[in-house]
């Protein structure tokens, strides 16, 4: 992209366009090279979700049930 | 120390270590000539109990496709066989192959429990020496031992660090019905209490669907010789392959699953009636692959677990990370 637009610059008002024609392009690289870094991370969160059970809050077990569970293995 | 959840069914062995899952055939053979002269074949395993090749035996599908003979049990007493140990022994191992202590989370048939337990806890308990591809290992273990469809309803109110995640479900009256390879055991439990007398094993499991299911292929197709755990893929997908081509062999399946599946029906509703009385039910085991969802259609709070063949080890696991906790 970079490169095409540096082809274009034979005129001297095309070339007066130039750096900014640069400057807007390299922005918008940064901001795409910006937004794929949070889309990896946001990807890499996703995978660890989908690979793991959600976090549970921890529940407090009934006394009668835990005592129940308790005697289910031996 | 860790905690394995191991689950060795008639079918299919199990077996849980966190998120770590290991699940093959129940089947064990001996490995042929060229393997014991030149080694292992790729991705092969062979275990070896003792001194010498008549133990060594390489395990699950592996044993399926290349052994000239293979073995599987569907005794009660396969517990105290070397298949039973092989499998032990090749689950743990692709688990954590370089050995160690853990703790033993596994299960017995309803009907077993009570007679069994304190052998099955003899054979698990204590030092393990055996070698995997020649490579030495020693296991201490420990063990637990529980119902086998208790495994399950620990699948459902625990999570995998040992935690309750579903209070309401553990004061609950829950119902079982775990479709085995041999066997179809029903639990009953109330507040995690075991109601003995809704709750038995059956002789009823995936094997008589697919026994039925090889003798209508072998009677249609004369020329066919298919191994027992083949019979099992072409029951699941109801498909076969005959002359490089894909056949529907859905007129020699479904006659046998609904079959088996109204004598499974008929056996709960003689304990639970109409199954008003209990809040959830769930249908677990390799089976439920096969016929769980018809069954869970006769009880309109029955579901399919998600994974069934592998709920009773997860569930192991988890009763294991509970116990821990107390």
């Amino acid at each position: 992209m970079r490169k095409g637009i540096t082809s274009m610059g034979n005129s001297s008002k095309k070339s007066s366009q130039k750096p900014d024609a640069l400057a807007v392009a390299q922005v918008f690289i940064d901001e795409l090279r910006t937004a794929r870094e949070q889309l990896d991370r946001i990807e890499s969160k996703l995978d660890k979700l989908l690979d793991s059970e959600p976090e549970v809050e921890k529940v407090s077990v009934d006394e009668e049930v835990l005592s129940n569970m308790l005697k289910a293995g031996v | 120390m860790k905690t394995i959840g191991v689950d060795i069914g008639y079918y299919a062995t199990k077996a849980v270590c966190g998120k770590k899952v290991v699940t093959f055939p129940s089947v064990a053979g001996t490995p042929n000539v060229s393997q014991l002269v030149h080694g292992v074949g790729d991705g092969e395993t062979i275990i070896n109990l003792g001194i010498g090749d008549s133990y060594k035996y390489i395990v699950g599908r592996d044993a399926i496709l290349k052994s000239r003979s293979t073995e599987r049990r569907e005794e009660r007493e396969w517990i105290t066989s070397h298949l039973w140990k092989v499998l032990f022994y090749h689950a743990i191992s692709q688990l954590e192959p370089e050995g160690g202590e853990f703790r033993i989370v596994t299960g017995l048939p309803v009907d077993y429990f009570s007679s069994d337990h304190v052998m099955l806890k003899k054979i698990v308990e204590g030092l393990h020496k055996f070698a995997v591809n020649d490579k030495r290992l020693e296991l201490r273990l420990s063990s637990i031992v529980t119902m086998q469809p208790f495994g399950a309803v620990c699948n459902e109110i625990l999570s995998f660090d040992g935690n309750l995640k579903n209070k309401s479900l553990s004061q609950s009256s829950i119902g079982v019905i775990d479709i085995g390879g041999k066997t179809t055991n029903i639990l009953t439990v109330d507040q995690m209490a075991d109601i003995g007398a809704q709750s038995f094993s059956t002789d009823t499991g995936g094997w008589d669907i697919v026994r039925a299911v090889k003798t209508s292929i072998q009677e249609k197709f004369f020329d066919y010789e298919l191994k027992d755990h083949e019979v099992a893929e072409i029951v699941a997908s109801k498909t076969m392959k005959r002359f490089g081509k894909d056949v529907d062999v859905s007129d020699l399946v479904e006659p046998v699953t609904d079959s088996i599946t109204r004598e499974i029906v008929a056996l709960t509703t003689q304990v639970w009636g109409n199954a008003s009385g209990l809040d959830k039910i769930f249908i677990s085991g390799g089976g439920a692959n096969l016929i769980g969802e018809t069954i869970a259609d006769e009880f309109p709070h029955a579901v399919v677990v998600s994974d069934p063949e592998v709920a009773n080890a997860k569930g192991y696991y988890k009763y294991g990370k509970f116990i821990e906790k107390i």
